[in-house]
């Protein structure tokens, strides 16, 4: 019979077990899963990416489908680069580049036309796809990793565009608007960090 | 796959193969947005051609190129259609359909199975990659809300951006 000290002890020796896995994360789950979270790890790609859908709502019209349709297209061509190792100088600082412009666009509500927008986040997708493309030969299962961080991709413009629902009313806008100067700090920091 | 019997393997197997599954998707995806008569145009075709690969990988005759590539390739093409929107033909859609067949079937043999086996992996197969177009067109074509429109094309962006980032890994050997 177990007196109550060993209770204790064997209570406490179970807070460090470690936890049973399950489920094997490799082959097509491990490729999915790690592409899935690649965007999502990195800050300053979530920033850029919620930026991309909040701008797209803030433009309205088109722009709300154009935006999240362009970017992964054009996001593939700057993966194909990394993937094929083409130099392309100062990712970083684009991936910077593109959370700071992007976030002043939301902050001052600018509204450029529509050719000139898909324009502008096409540029910065192929900074954001290359950072992708070049981890996609290492990947388990490489299909299932650029599907997963694609989809991610596309999830975070949806948060985006969910997030710019606020500004139907007075002080919704002004949150979107202040989400905007965030993002647009958060660009001007890493742009520091990248130099 | 182990423990789930041939037939209903190679029911999933269309699902579980990524190349297929993107391949078949996009194209159900661009049918779909084509309407009914693109839809009663392509799936005969569609049919014919995946019974006649299958039936030519059941008998060890698979073609010696790859096909993972020509699968990618042509769900990149489908998936950048669905996102343009573009008004294929449904006689191009009925062409597309016979090709997209064809070459999943051929890709789809087994491996050292006896032959009843193999019957049933084949015709599980085909159930598979048969109902999967036929679903996900089906709902491609039901969408009417525009929200729900653009949701396809978005989904054609991404089928396309994930095929064509695995063809840059191929060509890099």
């Amino acid at each position: 019979m177990l007196v109550p000290h060993k209770i204790l002890w064997l209570t406490l020796l179970m807070c460090f077990a470690a936890a049973a896995q399950a489920h094997e994360a490799d082959g097509l789950a491990g490729g999915f899963a790690s592409g899935f979270v690649h965007p999502l790890l990195g800050l300053d790609h979530v920033a850029a990416m919620v930026a991309v859908g909040l701008w797209g709502a803030v433009l309205g019209g088109h722009a709300v489908w154009l935006l999240p349709v362009v970017f992964p297209l054009v996001m593939a061509f700057g993966g194909a680069l990394g993937v094929l190792e083409v130099p392309l100088p100062s990712v970083e600082v684009g991936i910077a580049l593109s959370a700071l412009v992007l976030g002043i666009m939301v902050l001052f509500s600018v509204r450029p036309p529509l050719w000139f927008a898909a324009l502008l986040v096409g540029i910065f997708a192929v900074f954001h796809g290359y950072a992708h493309g070049a981890e996609l030969p290492d990947a388990t299962s490489p299909l299932a990793f650029s599907l997963g961080f694609v989809i991610a991709t596309g999830l975070l413009h949806l948060c985006g565009i969910a997030l710019s629902l606020l500004s139907r009313w007075r002080a919704g806008n002004l949150v979107v608007r202040a989400g905007g100067g965030l993002i647009a700090l958060a660009g001007a920091l890493f742009l520091l960090r990248a130099f | 796959m182990p423990g789930i019997g041939a037939f209903y393997g190679g029911i999933l197997h269309p699902v579980l193969v990524l190349p297929h599954l993107l391949a078949i998707m996009a194209f159900a995806l661009l049918v779909g947005q084509r309407g009914i008569r693109a839809m009663q145009f392509t799936y005969p075709p569609y049919l014919l051609a995946l019974a006649v690969g299958l039936t030519l990988a059941g008998f060890a005759l698979q073609p010696s190129m790859a096909t993972e590539p020509m699968l990618l390739v042509f769900a990149a093409l489908c998936g950048l259609l669905v996102a343009a929107q573009w008004p294929l033909s449904a006689s191009m859609c009925a062409v597309f359909g016979g090709l997209l067949g064809l070459i999943v079937g051929m890709d789809s043999g087994v491996d050292d199975m006896p032959r009843r086996e193999t019957f049933g992996a084949l015709l599980g197969c085909w159930l598979g990659a048969a109902l999967l177009l036929v679903i996900v067109a089906g709902v491609s074509e039901m969408v009417r809300i525009p929200w729900q429109r653009v949701g396809v094309r978005v989904i054609g962006s991404w089928i396309t951006a994930s095929a064509t980032l695995v063809l840059a890994l191929s060509f890099r050997g």
